[in-house]
């Protein structure tokens, strides 16, 4: 590794600190921003007046606030995210136990849209102005702008109800047996479809523009074979800047899986989220919002200094 | 802006399919919003339990839903709901976004320091989780999943403005107004953001397509658009259920949504490249 990778590296490190530090203000802050009694709101409507009161104490509420957020921090530092109001488990504990089945199913979907995506923006830029290009060029536009939820429902009515050749909801077993392969399906595929639309779009275009260059001539002039110059001296060019799309995709991926989650009762920590939402369950809400935007902001930063290490051209600040 | 300047941006307009596919696109939803009074056989509201979950038929295009509703009726006055979403959400967003993206990058130094670390802390946010965190804190509804969005979509203007305003500001014309003494105000005003301004139109169509995506999603979730108002994401989340036995129920809004996001999408497209033509997108 080049020395100003490490640098690089390090300097990205230092600049997340103060990021870090305004999103777990703001997390923290959430609660007190609520419109009129947050903890009334929070407590629900059949509180007495002694569960408020007992909240508030737990809470903290009537410390300062810059003291009460420093508790949090340090609270939240040690891995204790508080405690769920509306099951009474920790919220820690909850976040781990659903958070591997959306790292699964986000995983699975990108598998499915790199290899959709790249797959078809390669055949469509290599048969440019084809049938097969305005395919790929009407399915990128269709995939920006279709819901997810329709996706879903779509698939479920067909392969789930009337084929009925895929179960339309829940997780039945690890992505690597059978039932939970077959379970996966679906709903990686729903969550996937925006980026597969997205990624076949990019390569195309970035194909193109490789296919076009003089050392792509170069290479079908020696005689290499087709594939040789496709693969290894079109695709492999063509992908640098679309590495960094696949992570930041990545972390879209984690948070879309709200809906598809919900679609497909996916026992992940998207449903828990809106499922916390609707319970004002806040505690829940705080831990979830925090895990996921740290999760996100490391991913932006192994992708920014593994495009670095990619691409030696990449200037580094 | 010249005539003839207009006239030319009008024809590159007019001259892409994808332009002239998403204004017919936009124009049907368009006049089911205006014309809802006259074009729905029903009232979107009304319930009818004995005729719940029947198939299209002459009295009823798109068939009923789970408590009887003509669903067609529900769809025309849905897409009201929809345009007013796109357009309010955007027109937040704009003019917050757009006057932080002018003083951030006029003025430079500590306000751009301030307002754009304030954006990177909106963008740290993954997806539309910012828009979630905010209806968790308002309460579903959907004035509050407006205001949601539309905050999500701010930090998008003030940097893409932000990035225009440094390109142009050292500029000899903009340089010669300060010479001859305009003040701070009539230099952004007169001189740099006519230069904002095609590319805050292509952001924007763009924009409403995505706002009324994700607020079709926070209504699909429960967290939008509330029963029984006839909101397309809202429509689908409730008869999702009768997929099975009433698909007609949940399948027509749900592509309505894909319509009208889709025409704004070949809208932005088609302006996108009339009005830069040097960044020809195809």
């Amino acid at each position: 590794m080049r020395a100003g990778v490490l640098r690089y590296l390090a300097y990205r490190l230092i600049m997340i600190i103060p990021t870090m530090l305004a999103i777990t203000f703001i997390v923290f802050f959430m609660i007190h921003l609520i419109p009129g009694d947050p903890i009334r709101a929070i407590a629900g409507l059949n509180a007495s007046p002694e569960d408020i009161e007992r909240i508030k104490r737990e809470l903290g509420w009537y410390d300062p606030i810059p003291i009460q957020y420093a508790r949090w921090l340090l609270r939240t530092l040690r891995g204790d995210l508080g405690v769920s109001i509306r099951t009474g488990k920790s919220v820690a504990e909850v976040i781990s136990s659903t958070l591997p089945k959306t790292f699964e199913l986000a995983v699975i979907s990108m598998i499915f849209a790199v290899a959709f995506g790249i797959g078809l923006g390669t055949i469509a830029a290599y048969r440019k102005g084809t049938a097969i290009d305005t395919a790929t060029i009407i399915l990128s536009l269709l995939g920006a702008s279709i819901p997810q939820f329709l996706i879903g429902l779509i698939l479920i009515y067909i392969f789930g109800l009337k084929l009925e050749w895929l179960p339309t909801v829940g997780r039945l077993g690890p992505v690597y047996s059978w039932e939970g392969f077959k379970s996966i399906l679906m709903p990686a595929i729903t969550l996937g479809a925006y980026s597969a639309g997205l990624l076949a779009r990019l390569t195309r275009t970035s194909m193109v523009k490789v296919l076009e260059s003089l050392y792509i001539t170069y290479a079908r002039s020696k005689g290499l074979p087709q594939n040789v110059v496709l693969m290894r001296h079109g695709l492999r060019n063509a992908l640098i800047p679309i590495v960094t799309v696949i992570g930041i995709q990545f972390g879209f991926l984690m948070g879309g899986a709200v809906i598809v989650e919900t679609i497909f009762a996916w026992p992940g920590i998207g449903k828990q989220l809106v499922d916390a939402i609707i319970s004002r369950d806040f505690p829940l809400v705080q831990g979830i919002v925090l895990v996921y935007t740290v999760i996100f902001i490391v991913i932006n930063l192994v992708v920014d200094v593994l495009y670095a290490v990619i691409d030696p051209r990449v200037e580094l600040r | 802006m010249s005539v003839s300047l207009k006239r030319r941006i009008l024809r590159r307009f007019l001259q892409n399919k994808s332009g002239v596919v998403g204004l017919v696109l936009l124009s049907i939803i368009v006049g089911m919003a205006v014309l809802a009074d006259y074009l729905a056989p029903h009232d979107p509201l009304e319930q009818d339990i004995i005729n719940r979950l029947k198939p299209p038929s002459w009295e009823h295009p798109m068939g009923t839903d789970e408590f009887g509703r003509d669903v067609f009726s529900r769809v025309v006055y849905g897409a009201r709901i929809s345009l007013m979403v796109g357009l309010v959400t955007v027109a937040l967003a704009t003019a917050v976004g757009v006057p932080l993206g002018l003083v951030s990058g006029y003025f430079g130094g500590l306000p751009d320091n301030t307002i754009m670390r304030a954006m990177d802390i909106l963008l740290a946010f993954p997806g539309y989780l910012l828009a979630l965190a905010i209806v968790s804190i308002l309460g579903p509804s959907l004035m509050n999943a407006m205001i949601a969005v539309a905050i999500f979509l701010i930090p998008v203007y003030a940097r893409t403005v932000r990035g225009i305003v440094l390109s142009v500001k050292n500029l000899e014309y903009v340089e010669a107004a300060r010479i001859m003494g305009a003040s701070h105000l009539a230099i952004i005003k007169d001189h740099i953001f006519l230069n904002v301004i095609p590319e805050v139109m292509v952001l924007s169509t763009f924009n409403i397509a995505n706002s009324i995506l994700i607020a079709s999603a926070l209504s699909f979730l429960g967290l939008g658009a509330q029963p029984p108002t006839p909101e397309w994401g809202a429509m689908v989340s409730s008869s999702r259920h009768y997929l099975m036995i009433a698909p007609w129920a949940s399948l027509f809004p749900g592509t309505m949504i894909l319509i009208a996001v889709l025409a704004f999408n070949l809208i932005g497209d088609a302006l996108n490249d009339a009005l830069r033509p040097s960044r020809m997108t195809s």
